[in-house]
């Protein structure tokens, strides 16, 4: 039987996949990708918890819903500035966008 | 059953974001995440979130990786963007730490005593269906994150054809 331990190390080992990627990785695209990969990491154990442990309340659902919604509006407004960005500069890495460094 | 399809689905959501982070094509990468969210919509249905699986699929599977996939098209650096920067060994300790800290903080406390019990939720007007249950919380305890949530997309869906359009 599946208990509520599989379900938080899985999402446990999809949040720290994608840290990585969003640590290590110097495309913008793929960070964001990684952003994504941990939010639904957290979605995951957030269903699970509500499942196991209030089954008839639905709190982590409603919690998912929003996260949905967050994410939907991060990626649009990300890729909107991606696209601006590889316009002006005609490059997508991270090491490219030092505009402000010093 | 719910063994084999939960094994199947977490594959898929593990292999999916290896790939992710390891592939330099980034098209393939794409895909990647792909696969990786569809397994997520599969533990969903495991863990009784039909309506959550639906929108995971629209959302994510349908939505969010075709304006991915976009971006790819259009910035168009397909092999040789992908590649890792220099703190990728900090990056692996990083990662590594925070999964074995969040496992044990997790499993540190034992849930031998949560049972997979079955669902029984109130029954709403003469229905006591997922989706009519959350769509009624959504319109009473909810409702103001509701709302706010809708002038977020408003004000996003005009942020970005403001940014993105052609000067």
């Amino acid at each position: 039987m599946i208990a509520l331990e599989h379900y938080l190390i899985l999402s446990a080992a999809l949040f720290s996949i994608g840290l990585f990627g969003s640590l290590a990785k110097r495309n913008v695209v793929i960070i964001l990708m990684s952003i994504e990969l941990m939010l639904n990491g957290i979605n995951l154990s957030l269903v699970a918890f509500s499942r196991f442990l209030l089954p008839s309340e639905m709190v982590g659902h409603i919690f998912v819903l929003f996260i949905f919604t967050i994410a939907a509006v991060e990626v649009a407004i990300a890729l909107a500035i991606l696209l601006v960005i590889f316009y002006k500069k005609s490059s997508i890495n991270s090491s490219d966008l030092d505009l402000l460094k010093w | 059953m719910v063994a084999l399809v939960f094994t199947a689905g977490s594959a898929a959501i593990l292999v999916g974001a290896m790939v992710v982070v390891m592939v330099p094509n980034i098209f393939i990468a794409a895909l990647g995440l792909v696969a990786s969210l569809a397994g997520i919509a599969v533990l969903y249905i495991l863990l009784d979130a039909d309506f959550l699986a639906a929108a995971q699929f629209m959302i994510y599977v349908g939505g969010i990786s075709v304006l991915i996939l976009f971006a790819v098209m259009l910035t168009a650096q397909i092999n040789r963007a992908s590649t890792a920067n220099r703190l990728t060994p900090i990056a692996i300790l990083i990662s590594v730490v925070s999964f074995l800290g969040i496992s044990y903080a997790m499993t540190r406390e034992s849930w031998s005593g949560v049972e997979f019990g079955n669902v029984l939720l109130p029954m709403v007007g003469s229905s006591d269906q997922e989706g009519t249950y959350l769509g009624d919380i959504l319109f009473t305890d909810f409702l103001l994150p509701f709302e706010l949530a809708g002038i977020l997309l408003l004000v996003a869906t005009i942020a970005a054809l403001v940014v993105a359009r052609e000067r």
